[in-house]
Formats: structure tokens, C-alpha cells, sequence
């Protein structure tokens, strides 16, 4: 076997590590006329041999296979080229191919003579009959393939020139992109519809460019503005606002799969500074290229003295972040479509085990991407581009993250070491040993099937294998490929560590650091890419340069050759000679305009996809993009200004008749708000909207409402908030192209009963406060304009319903909340109650850490303390009347076997204060005692009893917790009994734990919520 | 006169891949809109019109409950003859600790700790030869409730309920019950992925005893029912002048009803969900347990229409017995043993069990060979299992189920399957068939590809079926 070539694939099958194959398993799952065994014997031994030796050339990807011969299949085989069959099953001795093999006659393969034991398994398996697995019939007849490769799409074809077209009636085309429409419509014999009233058309303009609805005011201030431009002055104030960031920078969270948290919920600690990123690049309309360009290789391009543009790397980094070392190929696949669908609408992904069955993306072309990828390193890490020492907290958390990126160094190093030892044991040595000769022949396939069945580690039995020929030390294993032998124990202990050194970074982040951003880099090896036969990383076949696709490649296809290739990717992708990159983008933000795109599939421009309504005029989009420095917000300007974005959304019935989808745009699309716009607008009307931009992100799900934006949000990958999927936001689990719009009951019921719009209905209420009147003023806040006559009398109906009184809920006697505390002289100087309830914790931020605050908060049965004595945390017990009480409890703190081993907690401090007499006891729980034994989990507690204590009524007893100066994860538990000691009255912290009393809406509230809830305020006509 | 494209756009969601379903099959009787979970028919006449699954999630051995490998104990504390590769160091074989009988008049062998569901043996069907591809707890519960092992797919239930719809419009159509928290991998387990989020489980932590705290936003402490009724009216007078002036738009008038929808939907979840209201027997033939009383909801909402309930037995994954094989399958055991013989009985008792289509499985089974201690995963090596993906257990009863036998075999060790394989993809083309879908036909077009559950793989195993 040719060493070079062997050497790279077995190199690749040894990079791909020991993950379990299903060949035996399909085999058997499939097989029909032949014995499992037979199945099992060509899938172990004969499949991975006419990959590698044969299909290289005879395959039915290659355009003229040699003599017309391929091999991918039995009946391929049995049929044969130009030569006649090249098998003649159960006959090896008349079939070709075992005379080819011999070099008896043609010389098979060229390369050189296979060795003897390999031509003996093909004549064993030509004896067998050729056993092969049933395969099922192909989607499409080979035919209507090639047809469909053959067919060239509009889409990949170079800018077609084209000027706008003339019309009959100019009036209703003023612009170069409506004589496009117009003609068509003229063509068809239809008339546009009027233009929108001035309500309408800033209730559209103001979600579509900023996501928000307008106030009264400023549809007012439109309706009375004489000037000419009155129209283009809103447009103009919307597109410098810094709310059409958040607006157009969440469309492109959507194409990015944006998630906060990946695998198994661990925090992307750094998320937030892509997020930002995307934002900020709209509001200062970073042109197109520069923007796609930052997103694929920011740490390859010189920045211009923005260091903090590498942040755009998220769009890479925060995909599939399955981690280990062996789950690369699905790390790779999740880029490929996020940068093929997102960029080029293109459906590569689909080539990722046969040659796409309707556009000509041969597997080749996936696999020419799949070196891009594999050759960076795709999992993100934090990369420091400044210091702000500034900062409070900032040295601590600086320490601590040295610390803990040191921690999990040592780890590794110290594993590595005994690991080696292990595989160096004599029994170790000689199993391997005997493993390697019985398999050097084989493929990586077969080897890693034969490892799984003899329980070894198949990185390492290639090592061995390796070892016969270099006489290398394969116990000698790099640092780097820790990943292949390290033991499952091992996996979780060095996620535990990472995952604390990365909550330490995220907290820092949080609390509005901005040293840190998420970056990448390439591999420090660049590695070929091999195509993957079936998809089966153990399969490699040819070799795969890293190349741009060949569909959009024009006569010279671009390959890339600095490192991964990545910066050569995204020139590819931006500045070849399709223009698809514009195309891609003009189409996505007219359809973001319009409701619906030029091009309806918008992240599909192959011959699965629909076809462009008006080609012309997105090529005079595109061109007209690109002669405009790719400026996103001149391009939106350029459509919105159209006289078709302006029309009404009432459909004539001419058209209704002829044109039903509306395809030829003779009016506009009647639009729902999507989930952030509905969720923004109720907060702007409630008075509540807090418009800070960027920074750290919210829960959707506090009593009261974290008032902040909705792109904000935190985002789930596995654990979606179960309205974010009601409301057909994005899923961030892939690339979502468009959002859908469907109607489920469970919207409803979020509108008629969450806690938001209770909360929100009582603010317009308060905020509208005693006035005349009322129901006026609702309308005009909630939809901008005055009620009719009718409307009023429904809606003062409700706003005047009497209801019987609902009964007072009973206050309890408990506060929660962050404490300024003396420790020495047991003094709480400062009670801060805690603003947010969650549902399971009080606390002073949506999401934890808060700015100020950190960590600090109090659940049903504990907390957690803030960073040190100025934020302990305080559970307060008042007094309700004069009073002896008699306090029992426990303080206990448990931690895990990871926190005992690295000493993650210094323990905590409790303390009892009363307002009366001061501290009444002090108690103390200690970090894990270095040296004691790991047990799974460890207690340490403290009983904290007190007899008596004398209060008077409004007296307070705060329960109080710090740090001792260190917080890490110094969650406690603290359950606290209180008793009359003369009575049978009784407290208990866990039971009585509660959020914030519910309190019954004002009938003016329910009036205000009917306007929430209703259509109108929903939808954009 | 309504927006004919406005319909199409609803269409869009379900005709694709139904072949013959007609706009009709969308509307409920009286209304011209469509509902994306209105009931439809399947391909051919269905057995099964509900499923119910219990799922075993953290790995249920096989060897301790459904297949009995006496061949462990001759080789008891030595290395077996053979051994694949585990994803954690296992060593010597480990024979169960539990005894195993014969139930029912089937004789099928069934492990001492389960012996109510023993007692129904004739009506189960265990196959005892299921594999799957990955050893591992987030992939392989990818593959029992999604069909993929990595890659983003629709799960099972949310198949059913494109496929089906559901029938009773006013509860959610595919409803996953968890007590205390959400399973490893969490909504990702029922997740819609592209199909339109009406498919999407609907996730209640059982645990909760309140109806309130069951269902989110299903009921109101700030306003009595007849003060929201009196908005809701308000409501629909203002929506229906707003809808008149723009052509009764189907998409207005849809938002209009999902309101009504929402206020049939709190009472009827009230009554779903309130077990008060079941007789004495029936509670105790349940038990009064967290999971006796989680079973007992399974079967009412699946009785009131649910198309799919999921049913699992804790948060993470509590059947992961790493450790303590004897201690730990026999309280989980106990804990499920009554509450799953239940509800096969109540079905039976009730006229349902024909209809219904009851899967117990695990996402996988666990190795016949103990486990050793390793910092990190596993502090003491204390008698436990690690993970088996290639050879598990699982049984289906009720709609078109074989009942009374066993299906398959492992090796004689139980490590692996290996006498009529079913492949997790081969269990979901046979659900499908029972549900009246050739499963190779019940896709939904995204990016540019037709879609199933089951991919490019499953046969339907005829032996399973009755």
C-alpha cells in the first residue's frame, strides 16, 4: 500500500478516535438474500478496500469513470464497462477485477499491487457471491439527476444587467424598483392598491425598521408634517436610531442559530459579546462584506484597530459544540450549513454522505468545505483584548480566572502522564502488540469495528499499528490527543473544570467587563480532508483540497491555501463571479420588508427552491448593493421609499382572483408582529421599556418583567423556553431561514394570563392615571388613534365593571434581599430588597450575577451570598407583634467531588442579627479540608439554635450570609424554624417562600389588556 | 369573501407528504379555518389512535428486568469471553441479583421487580433484542424520541400529531409529563424542530400538585373567570369589526378563535389534570405515589383525546444505575411497577387498550459486566452497570400489538442483540405502520429535502404486529 496515502487516511481515521460504527449493526439491519455474517465480512473487509483502492476512479461521482466501470454498487459490478461484467458472483476465477488485481492482464490499481492477503479477501468475497446490503432505491432515477445537475439555476449565474423596464402609468412607479414591479403588474393586467394611510404606513415602518409600534405622538407628528419629505424624514430618524440594531441584528441571530448555552446547557460564556457585536455592526452599517468577512475569519484579517470585532467569530463558534474529540465531523457539518444556507442558499449539507440528488453539489464539494472547518479549532475560547482594571471586582475575577485556567492545565498534564503509564503496563503492551499485528492490514474502518469488539481504544491501536513500520514509541502520546484516551471520568471532570473556569469569565462579562471576547483559531496542523464514503468518517476516500463550491465557482474554481482557509473563503464567498452573496442578502431584507421574498425560499436558490418573482430586479438589488458599498441601511432605505412598500394590504379582488399569493406585490402583506415586536411594544406602552443597549442578558420570566428588550433575552439551546417555541421564534438549534406564523391557543393564554401582561395592563392603568378620559387615552396609547363610537362603549364597559372585592392575600413576615453587613460589630447597615422574583429565587438582577450584587440571592431553602461583607444576603423575619421566639435551624453547605478536589469554595458565614440587641450568634462552614477523602458529596454544616430571643413588634432578625471574601460557588443551605416560645404560632423559611402577593387587576387594567390581546394591536396592515 | 392565499399559507404546514388530504380534512365542522392540529386521517386504516410512552430514562438493564442471562453466573466475578468496548472501564461478568419468573399463560421470564407488570404478560409484546448506535445518554435519547443520534430532528410525538392532529381541540396534542424537573437534554426531547411549533410537546412537570402550577398560563389569580370571560367578549367584538374591514382575513379570524380555544382550554386542563375527581379504586389501583398519580393523568388526558403522552420517570436521568444495581433498580422498579400495570388494566378495564399503543422502553440497556471506580464518573465502582447501546429491552402492548411473546434475542450474555435485531429506527417504522403511516411517506419538505422520523432507515417488523 502506497505509504503516503495510507498514512493520511489512517492519520484521519486516527484523528476521528474511537467512536462506535454502525457498520456491523446496518449490515445485519438490512440484509435480505445474504447471511448476516457475509453482510458483516464485505462491510469489515471489503467495503473500506473498494473505497480506498478502487472508487477513487470508478465511481459513479467521477463525470467519465475509466472503461466506464464503477463499483459503488453490486449491480454496478455484475454489470461492468466497457470490459464486460467485472464480477461474475461465486466465480472469482473468470472475474476481472480478481485478474486486474493480479496485474494479469490490466493492472489494478495503477498505483501499485495491492498486497496478497487484501486480493485474497476479494476472491473470498467474489466466492461468496458478492454479498452487499440491500440499499434502497434512490429519490430521483439516475436520469432525472444528471438533468437536474445539468440545469443551470438562474440564481449561479453572473449579475444579469438589466435596466428598470418602462410602464405605461409612471405615477405609480416613481422609483427604478417599482417600474420592476409595476410592469409586471401591468403585464398582468392589475392594479396597485392605494397607498397606506399615514398610521398604517409608520405602524409598519417603525416594527419593520426598529421592531417597535409607534407612539401617538409620533403618528401625530406624521400625520401634521406638510414638508415633502415627511415620509423619508421617519425613515431617516428610524434608520439612525440604535433600536434598527436590534431589530435587524436579531433577523441575523436567527440565520446564526444565536444561543446562549449549547450542550447540556453550559453556558458560551462570551455569547453576549457576539450578540452585541451584531447589533452594533447595523447600527453603524458595517457594509456587507466586511461584515460577512469579520464573521468567518476576524482573526485573520487586520481589524483596524477594532480588536473587539473578533466577538464576530460567535458566528462560528456558538454552534454544535458537542465536545468531544470524536463528535468532529457533526461540529464541521453545523458550520457548513450555518455558512451554505445562511450565505449562499445553498443546501450543502445534504452532500454530506451522496452527491446532493437535485443540485450538482457533488460530496467532493462538501467535503472540499469540511477542511476549512476541521482545520479550526471550532469550539470558541475567550481571548482578552484589553484590561480594565477600572473595574470593581476586576482583579479578583482576574486571579480567579488564572487560576482556574491553570487548574485545568495541571489536570491534564498530570492525566496525561499517568495515562502513558498505564498503556505502559506489560499486560497494556502485549495486548496491543498482538492487536496491531492481527490488524495492520486492515482499514481504520475495520480496525475501529475490530477494537470495539476486543474492548480497546482505537486511537491507541492505531498508534500500535503505526509503531510496526516507524518503530515510533506509541506510548508516547502528545498532550494534544488527551481527548482519545482520556477516560470518561476524565470527560467530566475536565468539562466540570472548564465549565468553572467559564462561568468565572461569563460573571466578569456580566457584570460588564469587556476584556474579553469569544475567538477562534486554526488548528495548529493543518490536516487534509478526505471525502467520507456514506458520510462513514471511517470510510475516507480522496484527498479534499480546500475549495470553494463548485456550482458558484465560474470556469476557475477558488482553492485556498493559507491555514484553514478560511479568510479565502469568505472572498470566495463575497467577491466570485456569482454575485451570490448579495443576492442572498437583498433577497432576505426585501423579504424581511415585505413579508415575503423575491425568492420565497430564501435559503435554498437550488432546484428545490422557488423561483425569484422578479429575477431582474433582484439583480438590480444586487448590483445596486454592491455599487452602494454593500450599505444594508441605504438598501433599506432605497425599498422602503418604494411607492409598492407604501400600498395598503386590502387585496382587490382582481387580484385575490389572478394573482392570490400576491407574488406580483400589487399590495402589501398583512404581517403578525413577530414575538419580540409584541413583547417590546406592550413594554414601550407600558412606560416600562428600558433601551439600554447590549450588555448582559434577561429572563423572560420574572415577576415583575426584566424590562429590557427581548433580544436580550437568554437563549437556551436545549432548554427553549417554552414560549419562545409558542411564538415561532427561531430555533436555535440550526439555522432557521424564516420563522413561521402559526396560531396555537397556548399565545392566547399567555396573553389572557401571564404574569407580564397582568403586570404591564396595571402600569397603563397607573399611567394613565385619573383622567376624563380614560378609554380614549387607552386607544390612543395602545393603537395610536382615537376609538369609535361603538368601540368606546364596549371597551367602557370593562373599564367600569364592578367586581366583587377580591380577598387580601395574607402578608408574610419575610424580606429578602442583599445586606451592607458588620461582621464585627453585627450590624446589617443596608437592606436592599431584592427586585426580582424567578420563580424559585429572589433576587436583584433577571439573571444572575447581577452588576452590583453578584451572586447574591435567597431561594426556598437557601442562597447564595454576594461578593463579600457589602453584599451578604439577608432573610428577614419581622416581627409581627411583641414576641419571644425560639429560632431553630441548620446552615449547611454540600459540594461535589469536583469542588472537594479543586477547592472550588472557601465555605461561607452565617450570622444572626437583631435589630434590638444585635448579633445573637456567628457560625461558620469551612471549604473541603485539603487532604480529607473524596466522597460524592460533602456536608459541612453548622446548628444554629437559639432559645430565646426578646422581640418587639417590627423588630427584624436577619438571617445573613457572606462570602468570607470569596464567593465561588458558595451556594448554602439554610432552613430556619421560628416559634413563639409562649404560643403556637411558627414560621418556616422554606414553606413560607413565596414570590411577590398577586394582586387583581383594576377594571381599567382588564380594559387595557382587551387592547393588548386584540388583533389589531398585533398585526401590521 | 376569505383570502384564498392567506388559506393556502395554513395548508402549507400539513398537505405536503399526506397525499390525499384535502383542505376539508383541516377544518373543524362549522368553521372555514384551518387548524394545524385538527384531527386527519393517516394512510391507511390505523390500529392505534393514542400512544402512550413510558420512558425509562437513564438506561433500564435489560438483564436485571426483561432477559434473563442464567450464563452470567457460571462466569460470575470473571471476564467474559466477550466484551466490547464500553464507554466506562467495565470488568468481570455480574449476574443478576434479581430472580426471574414465568407470568401469564405466555411464560415469558420477567425479573422479580416487576412483578405487577409480570402479572400482565399476555398483553405484552417484549422485544428483547433493541439496539441502538451510541452509548451515551444525550444521543441516544436523541434517537428513541427523534430518529437522529446528532442532528436536529421533529420527535416521534410531534410526527404523530402532524401527521394526525389531534383529537380534542382544546388540550395540547402531544403532552410530556416529567415530575421534578426536565429529563438530560431537556425540550429537546420533544422539540417540533422544523415542524411548525404547534407540534411541540407540551412539557408538565407532574410533581406539582396544584392544577395552577401544571400547565403555564393556564389559569388566573387576578381576575375572577367571569371578569376575563367579560374581556374576551370584549375582545372578540373588537376583533370581528377589525376582521369585517379587511376581508375576513383567515389569519384574523384564526387569532380570534385561538382565544376561545385558550378559555375551553383552562377548563378543560382543569378537569384533565384534577385526579380528585377519579373514583377510590381507580386512585388505588394507581397508588397514591408521584408516579401512580402521574400514571393516572397519563391515561385521563390520553382518554379525553391527547394524541401522544410522554410519560418519564424523573428529571436527568434516574434509571442511570452506575452504581447499586440492586438498590437502585429495585426502588425504581417499585417505583413504576404498579402505576404501569395500571394503567394497562384501567385501559383494558375502560375499552381503550385497542386502540392504544403503549411503549415502555429505556434509550438504552446496560452491560452484563460491572463497572469500575474512576474519579469523575464513578467515586466507588460499587455493583453497578454501564451503559449498553448494543443490546436493551423494551415492550410494546395494546393497538396491533403481538401480544403474549417475546420478540428476539441477545447473545447469552446480554451484551449484545443478536437474533432479530430492532433498531430503534425499526421500533419507530413499526409504531408508525400501527398508526396507520407507511413511514417512509409521512415527510415534511425543509430545506430543499423531504423529512421523516425515521430518515433513510426502518423496516417495519412484522413481528411485532398482530
Amino acid at each position: 500500500m502506497p505509504a503516503g496515502k495510507y498514512n493520511d487516511a489512517m492519520y484521519a481515521g486516527m484523528k476521528l478516535g474511537s467512536l462506535a460504527t454502525v457498520l456491523l449493526a446496518t449490515a445485519s439491519a438490512r440484509a435480505q438474500t445474504f447471511s448476516i455474517e457475509d453482510v458483516a465480512f464485505f462491510e469489515a473487509k471489503i467495503r473500506p478496500l473498494l473505497a480506498s483502492q478502487c472508487l477513487g476512479c470508478h465511481s459513479n461521482s467521477r463525470k467519465s469513470p475509466p472503461a466506464n466501470l464503477t463499483l459503488d454498487s453490486r449491480a454496478a459490478i455484475l454489470k461492468g464497462g466497457d470490459s464486460g461484467p467485472a464480477a461474475i458472483a461465486g466465480d472469482p476465477a473468470s472475474s476481472r477485477i480478481l485478474q486486474a488485481l493480479r496485474y494479469q492482464g490490466p493492472q489494478m490499481p495503477p498505483s501499485g499491487k495491492l498486497p496478497g492477503e487484501q486480493i485474497a479477501l476479494i476472491e473470498q468475497w467474489i466466492a461468496k457471491g458478492l454479498p452487499w446490503p440491500a440499499e434502497s432505491a434512490p429519490a430521483t432515477a439516475p436520469a432525472d439527476a444528471t438533468k437536474a445537475r445539468a440545469a443551470k439555476r438562474w440564481a449561479w449565474e453572473p449579475l444579469h444587467p438589466s435596466s428598470p423596464p418602462e410602464v405605461s402609468n409612471a405615477a405609480s412607479a416613481p422609483t427604478a424598483i417599482d417600474r420592476f414591479i409595476q410592469a409586471k403588474l401591468e403585464a398582468a393586467n392589475l392594479k396597485p392598491a392605494p397607498a397606506s394611510d399615514r398610521r398604517t404606513l409608520l405602524r409598519r415602518l417603525s416594527i419593520d425598521l426598529a421592531g417597535l409600534a409607534p407612539t401617538y405622538a409620533e403618528v401625530q407628528a406624521f400625520e401634521n408634517d406638510t414638508r415633502p419629505d415627511a415620509y423619508e424624514r421617519q425613515v431617516d430618524r428610524l434608520l439612525a436610531s440604535p433600536t434598527f440594531g436590534e431589530r435587524w441584528g436579531r433577523h441575523w441571530l436567527d440565520l446564526a442559530r444565536y444561543a446562549d448555552s449549547g450542550t447540556l446547557g453550559i453556558r458560551f460564556p462570551l455569547a453576549i459579546t457576539y450578540r452585541d457585536w451584531v447589533i452594533d455592526a447595523f447600527n453603524r452599517d458595517v457594509p456587507y462584506d466586511r461584515f460577512v468577512t469579520l464573521q468567518l475569519a476576524a482573526d485573520q484579517v487586520d481589524l483596524h484597530n477594532r480588536p473587539q470585532d473578533v466577538a464576530a467569530l460567535g458566528f462560528i463558534t456558538l454552534g454544535n459544540d458537542l465536545y468531544r474529540a470524536t463528535e468532529l465531523p457533526d461540529r464541521v457539518d453545523d458550520r457548513i450549513d450555518v455558512v451554505t444556507r445562511g450565505l449562499l442558499a445553498l443546501t450543502v449539507s445534504c452532500a454530506r454522505c451522496h452527491d446532493h440528488k437535485y443540485d450538482p453539489i457533488p460530496t467532493h464539494d462538501y467535503y472540499s468545505l469540511y477542511g476549512v472547518f476541521a482545520n479550526t479549532q471550532l469550539l470558541g475560547f475567550a481571548k482578552e483584548i484589553a484590561r480594565n482594571g477600572k473595574m470593581a471586582g476586576a482583579s479578583w475575577y482576574e486571579d480567579r480566572i488564572a487560576l482556574r485556567a491553570q487548574t485545568r492545565e495541571d489536570y491534564r498534564n498530570e492525566r496525561i502522564r499517568a495515562i502513558r503509564e498505564d498503556y505502559r503496563q506489560p499486560a497494556e503492551t502485549e495486548k496491543y502488540r498482538k492487536a496491531a499485528e492481527e490488524t495492520r492490514s486492515y482499514s481504520s474502518a475495520h480496525r475501529d469495528v475490530y477494537a470495539r469488539e476486543h474492548n480497546l481504544n482505537a486511537y491507541m491501536l492505531e498508534r500500535w499499528v503505526h509503531s510496526i513500520d516507524t518503530h515510533s514509541d506509541p506510548t508516547d502520546i502528545p498532550v494534544e490527543d488527551f481527548g482519545f484516551v482520556m477516560t470518561e471520568g476524565d470527560s467530566n471532570t475536565t468539562r466540570a473544570l472548564r465549565r468553572e473556569y467559564e462561568d468565572m469569565v461569563s460573571d466578569f462579562a456580566w457584570r460588564g467587563s469587556r476584556e474579553r471576547v469569544i475567538s477562534l483559531a486554526d488548528e495548529r496542523i493543518i490536516r487534509p480532508a478526505h471525502v467520507l464514503v456514506r458520510g462513514n468518517f471511517y470510510d475516507p476516500g480522496e484527498e479534499t483540497p480546500p475549495c470553494f463550491v463548485t456550482a458558484l465557482s465560474g470556469p476557475r474554481r477558488a482553492c485556498f491555501t493559507h491555514g484553514s482557509g478560511r479568510a479565502e473563503l469568505a472572498d470566495a464567498i463575497l467577491h466570485g463571479p456569482v454575485p451570490i452573496a448579495s443576492r442572498v442578502m437583498v433577497n432576505r431584507v426585501w423579504g424581511h420588508l415585505f413579508g415575503e421574498a423575491l425568492i420565497r425560499s430564501v435559503s435554498d436558490f437550488g432546484s428545490r427552491g422557488e423561483q425569484p418573482t422578479h429575477p431582474e430586479l433582484l439583480d438590480h438589488l444586487a448590483a445596486q448593493y454592491g455599487r452602494d458599498g454593500w450599505s444594508t441601511k441605504r438598501l433599506i432605505r432605497s425599498i422602503v421609499l418604494t411607492a409598492a412598500y407604501r400600498r395598503a394590504s386590502n387585496a382587490s379582488p382582481e387580484a385575490l382572483a389572478h394573482d392570490p399569493e400576491n407574488r406580483l406585490l400589487s399590495h402589501t402583506h398583512r404581517r403578525r408582529f413577530d414575538f419580540e415586536s409584541l413583547r417590546d411594544s406592550v413594554l414601550l406602552f407600558s412606560g416600562r421599556l428600558d433601551t439600554a443597549i447590549g450588555g448582559k442578558p434577561i429572563s423572560l420570566t420574572t415577576i415583575p418583567a426584566d424590562p429590557r428588550r427581548t433580544v436580550y433575552a437568554y437563549i437556551e439551546r436545549e432548554r427553549p423556553l417554552p414560549l419562545l417555541k409558542i411564538f415561532d421564534v427561531a430555533d436555535p438549534e440550526q439555522h432557521t431561514p424564516a420563522r413561521g406564523e402559526t396560531v396555537v391557543p397556548q399565545q392566547a393564554l399567555f396573553l389572557m394570563n401571564s404574569p407580564f401582561l397582568q403586570e404591564m395592563s396595571s402600569w397603563i392603568d397607573q399611567l394613565i392615571g385619573q383622567t376624563p378620559d380614560f378609554v380614549g387615552e387607552l386607544f390612543r396609547r395602545i393603537l395610536a388613534r382615537n376609538p369609535s363610537a361603538e368601540e368606546r362603549k364596549v371597551i367602557t364597559a370593562i373599564a367600569e365593571r364592578q367586581s366583587p372585592a377580591a380577598e387580601p392575600t395574607p402578608e408574610l413576615p419575610w424580606r429578602y434581599g442583599a445586606v451592607s453587613f458588620d461582621a464585627v460589630a453585627g450590624r446589617v447597615e443596608e437592606f436592599r430588597a431584592f427586585r426580582y422574583f424567578t420563580g424559585s429565587s429572589w433576587q436583584a438582577a433577571s439573571m444572575l450575577p447581577d452588576v452590583k450584587e453578584g451572586m447574591a440571592s435567597i431561594t426556598a431553602s437557601g442562597g447564595s451570598p454576594g461578593d463579600a461583607l457589602e453584599n451578604a444576603v439577608s432573610r428577614r423575619w419581622a416581627a409581627p407583634r411583641d414576641i419571644t421566639v425560639r429560632v431553630t435551624s441548620v446552615l449547611l453547605q454540600r459540594r461535589n467531588q469536583f469542588a472537594q478536589r479543586f477547592h472550588w469554595t472557601n465555605g461561607v458565614r452565617g450570622s444572626l442579627v437583631s435589630s434590638r440587641s444585635g448579633l445573637i450568634g456567628q457560625w461558620l462552614i469551612d471549604g473541603p479540608a485539603k487532604g480529607s477523602k473524596i466522597v460524592d458529596l460533602d456536608e459541612s454544616k453548622a446548628v444554629a439554635n437559639v432559645e430565646s430571643i426578646r422581640l418587639k413588634a417590627g423588630d427584624t432578625l436577619d438571617f445573613v450570609v457572606d462570602s468570607r471574601d470569596d464567593p465561588e460557588l458558595d451556594a448554602f443551605t439554610w432552613k430556619i424554624k421560628i416559634e413563639d416560645t409562649e404560643g403556637a404560632d411558627a414560621w418556616d423559611s422554606e414553606q413560607d417562600f413565596r414570590g411577590p402577593p398577586v394582586r387583581p387587576l383594576t377594571s381599567r387594567a382588564r380594559a387595557a389588556q382587551v387592547l393588548l390581546m386584540s388583533n389589531e394591536f398585533a398585526f401590521v396592515d | 369573501m376569505i383570502n384564498p392565499y392567506s388559506r393556502r399559507r395554513f395548508l402549507e404546514y400539513g398537505t405536503l407528504g399526506l397525499g390525499n388530504l384535502g383542505l376539508a380534512m383541516l377544518l373543524r365542522a362549522g368553521e372555514e379555518i384551518p387548524n394545524p392540529l385538527a384531527s386527519k386521517t393517516p394512510h391507511f386504516a390505523p390500529k392505534a389512535k393514542r400512544l402512550i410512552h413510558v420512558f425509562l430514562n437513564g438506561g433500564m438493564s435489560h438483564v436485571d428486568t426483561f432477559d434473563p442471562k442464567p450464563a452470567l453466573n457460571r462466569y460470575a466475578g470473571k471476564a467474559l469471553p466477550v466484551h466490547l468496548r464500553t464507554e466506562r472501564k467495565t470488568g468481570a461478568a455480574f449476574p443478576s441479583p434479581f430472580a426471574f419468573r414465568r407470568f401469564g399463560q405466555c411464560g415469558t421470564e420477567i425479573s422479580e421487580i416487576f412483578p405487577k407488570i409480570g402479572e400482565c404478560a399476555d398483553d405484552l409484546c417484549v422485544i428483547r433484542s433493541m439496539h441502538t448506535d451510541i452509548p451515551n445518554h444525550e444521543p441516544s435519547f436523541l434517537m428513541m424520541n427523534c430518529g437522529s443520534t446528532q442532528q436536529v430532528r421533529p420527535s416521534m410525538g410531534s410526527w404523530l400529531t402532524y401527521g394526525l392532529g389531534s383529537e380534542n381541540q382544546n388540550l395540547p396534542g402531544f403532552i410530556v409529563l416529567c415530575p421534578n424537573g426536565l429529563p438530560t437534554k431537556g425540550a429537546v426531547n420533544w422539540r417540533s424542530a422544523f415542524l411548525p411549533g404547534a407540534y411541540q410537546g407540551t412539557h408538565i412537570d407532574s410533581s406539582r400538585k396544584r392544577v395552577e402550577d401544571l400547565v403555564e398560563n393556564i389559569s388566573n389569580a387576578s381576575l375572577t373567570r367571569e371578569d376575563q370571560r367579560s374581556e374576551l367578549d370584549a375582545l372578540r367584538a373588537m376583533n370581528q369589526t377589525h376582521a369585517a374591514a379587511r376581508e375576513d382575513d383567515p389569519a384574523l379570524h384564526a387569532r380570534l378563535q385561538s382565544f376561545e380555544l385558550a378559555f375551553r382550554m383552562q377548563m378543560e386542563a382543569q378537569d384533565a389534570f384534577d385526579i380528585s375527581k377519579e373514583p377510590d379504586s381507580v386512585r388505588s389501583l394507581y397508588g397514591d405515589t408521584l408516579h401512580g398519580r402521574q400514571m393516572l393523568i397519563a391515561r385521563r388526558l390520553s382518554e379525553r383525546g391527547v394524541r401522544v403522552v410522554q410519560v418519564w420517570h424523573g428529571a436527568g436521568q434516574p434509571w442511570d444505575s452506575h452504581n447499586d444495581i440492586k438498590g437502585n433498580h429495585s426502588r425504581l422498579a417499585h417505583e413504576s411497577d404498579q402505576p404501569v400495570a395500571a394503567l394497562l388494566q384501567d385501559l383494558k378495564q375502560r375499552g381503550l387498550l385497542n386502540e392504544t399503543l403503549v411503549l415502555f422502553s429505556p434509550e438504552f440497556g446496560r452491560t452484563p459486566v460491572v463497572e469500575l471506580a474512576d474519579f469523575g464518573s464513578n467515586l466507588n465502582g460499587d455493583a453497578g452497570r454501564d451503559h449498553n447501546s448494543y443490546g436493551f429491552s423494551a415492550w410494546l402492548a395494546g393497538a396491533g400489538v403481538k401480544s403474549g411473546q417475546t420478540y428476539g434475542a441477545t447473545d447469552e450474555f446480554g451484551f449484545r442483540a443478536e437474533e432479530d435485531r430492532v433498531h430503534v429506527h425499526d421500533l419507530h417504522a413499526t409504531v408508525l405502520q400501527l398508526f396507520g403511516f407507511n413511514h417512509e411517506h409521512l415527510t415534511y419538505r425543509y430545506a430543499g429535502r423531504d423529512f421523516r422520523l425515521t430518515d433513510v432507515s426502518g423496516q417495519v417488523i412484522k413481528g411485532l404486529l398482530s
